[in-house]
């Protein structure tokens, strides 16, 4: 009768082999350096455990939304009244992103006011409305009103293009501005913001480029 | 009047600890020598305090990868300030566990659930402005929803489409890709023509797109596409509408 001796050796000599990586392994492991394992062992990441700030509820304030009052100057038909909403993403420290809203009721060109009484426009179409999407970049700054009253500030210019719909028209409309922010508070900031809006216009005959200039004062918040 | 007074102070605290309970603050032990902080957020404000190994600060809130914080003293003169992201790696939580800042540049696209893309170019002759909102599926693909205008000298065109993208290499910084959509297109002729056909004319398209976009930097993408818009008419022949487009694109 044969004994399979083979076997035993085999299975004493595989647990052995078990337990000494695993306790190998483990000292391996508490030691410092990883150095002695590499060649062996998959990378590992030698940093201690990080957990994401992401996990955490802290709060972001990367969009600006506001609302803004103001004049606009519609080439022809004098100043006028504007109010408008702003919605803006700030993508990093210096560049944001903004789509802006704004309307207002043209008046009477000087042709209109002299003629007493021929009407170029309706009253419909006397409104004026726009829409459009910039891009802004801010130069970060402070301004100090006393000695300990300091606000952080962004001196900013703004590039973008859009849509105004006015004498019953749509006009494809390009938009350049400059503009000051004061953060009063970290989420609040007063904005003054000078705009020129620039479009193909046929309204009172010739097709010639109008330039319509605008100044608001807008109130933001981010969140 | 007692009463009147209490119920408002009772509301004046529901308020206090409804607005501190949203500002979630987190405080933190600092590991390295020191951490520079700005007076606000971003680099080109001043650095007007050090915060010191071992000092603990609350970590209020995050404007475009800055973090507010305040330092934690016993005393009254504590200092609130703004810290880059990157230095929240030398920072521990209170259980020794170290904080990893959000992902940044290249990682924080590749793992982004929405884009907005902003473009401007040529359809057929006229300006076109094209507003494009995607919803990031997979690596490879994404829903687009875009509206594009191009106003013209006589008519006035807006469309809108919905497509399905498909990057082709999504972790090479300059992919291309593809697209296939359909949508619809308004027409309308300008106000200064002939009265006649003042009406909105509304036809089904389809359009297809190939494009190319690359990582540019700080979170912003740039692309360059072209669409072949087909309009289903109800004349006899279909249109066919060329779009020129280059633009950029932010992600959340």
């Amino acid at each position: 009768m044969q004994i399979p001796t083979h076997s035993i050796v085999n299975y004493s000599a595989a647990k052995l082999l078990a337990t000494t990586s695993l306790l190998l392994g483990i000292s391996f492991a508490l030691l410092p350096s990883a150095g002695y394992a590499q060649s062996d062992v998959p990378e590992i990441d030698p940093a201690v455990d990080r957990r994401s700030i992401d996990e955490f509820d802290i709060d972001s304030e990367n969009i600006e939304i506001g609302i803004f009052g103001g004049v606009i100057g519609i080439e022809d038909f004098g100043s006028d009244t504007l109010v408008g909403a702003r919605i803006g993403y700030h993508i990093n420290e210096n560049f944001f992103l903004e789509a802006s809203y704004g309307q207002s009721t043209a008046g009477e060109t000087s042709f209109e006011v002299l003629s007493g009484g021929a009407q170029f426009l309706t009253e419909e179409e006397r409104d004026y409305v726009y829409y459009d999407i910039s891009v802004g970049y801010n130069f970060n700054g402070e301004v100090f009103v006393t000695d300990s009253l300091v606000f952080n500030t962004d001196f900013f210019v703004t590039l973008g293009a859009g849509n105004t719909d006015f004498a019953g028209d749509e006009r494809f409309t390009v938009s350049a501005g400059v503009g000051y922010r004061i953060l009063v508070t970290d989420y609040l900031s007063v904005r003054i913001d000078v705009r020129d809006h620039i479009f193909n216009s046929d309204i009172i005959g010739e097709e010639k480029s109008v330039h319509n200039l605008s100044g608001a004062l807008s109130l933001t918040v981010f969140f | 009047m007692l009463k009147l007074c209490k119920s408002m102070l009772m509301i004046t605290a529901l308020m206090l600890q409804f607005f501190s309970a949203s500002a979630a603050e987190l405080r933190v032990t600092v590991t390295t020598p020191f951490i520079d902080v700005h007076s606000g957020p971003a680099d080109e404000f001043p650095v007007f305090h050090v915060i010191a190994q071992g000092d603990e600060i609350d970590i209020l809130k995050e404007r475009t990868g800055w973090y507010k914080i305040r330092t934690v003293t016993n005393r009254d003169d504590e200092i609130e300030g703004w810290i880059y992201k990157e230095n929240l790696t030398a920072t521990v939580l209170s259980d020794g566990v170290a904080l990893k800042p959000p992902s940044a540049g290249f990682d924080e696209y590749l793992s982004r659930d929405f884009e907005i893309t902003l473009m401007g170019g040529l359809l057929d002759s006229n300006n076109a402005l094209t507003v494009t909102g995607s919803w990031v599926w997979n690596k490879n693909l994404s829903v687009d929803a875009s509206y594009t205008q191009a106003l013209g000298d006589f008519s006035d065109n807006k469309l809108w489409s919905v497509r399905m993208r498909h990057t082709l290499y999504p972790t090479w910084k300059v992919s291309p890709y593809l697209a296939l959509g359909t949508g619809e297109i308004r027409t309308s002729p300008n106000a200064n023509l002939v009265q006649s056909g003042d009406e909105v004319r509304k036809s089904s398209s389809y359009e297809v797109g190939v494009g190319v976009r690359y990582y540019l930097t700080d979170g912003i993408l740039i692309k360059a596409e072209y669409r072949g818009v087909i309009a289903l008419t109800d004349r006899d022949e279909q249109e066919r509408l060329d779009q020129w487009l280059v633009g950029a694109s932010v992600f959340f």
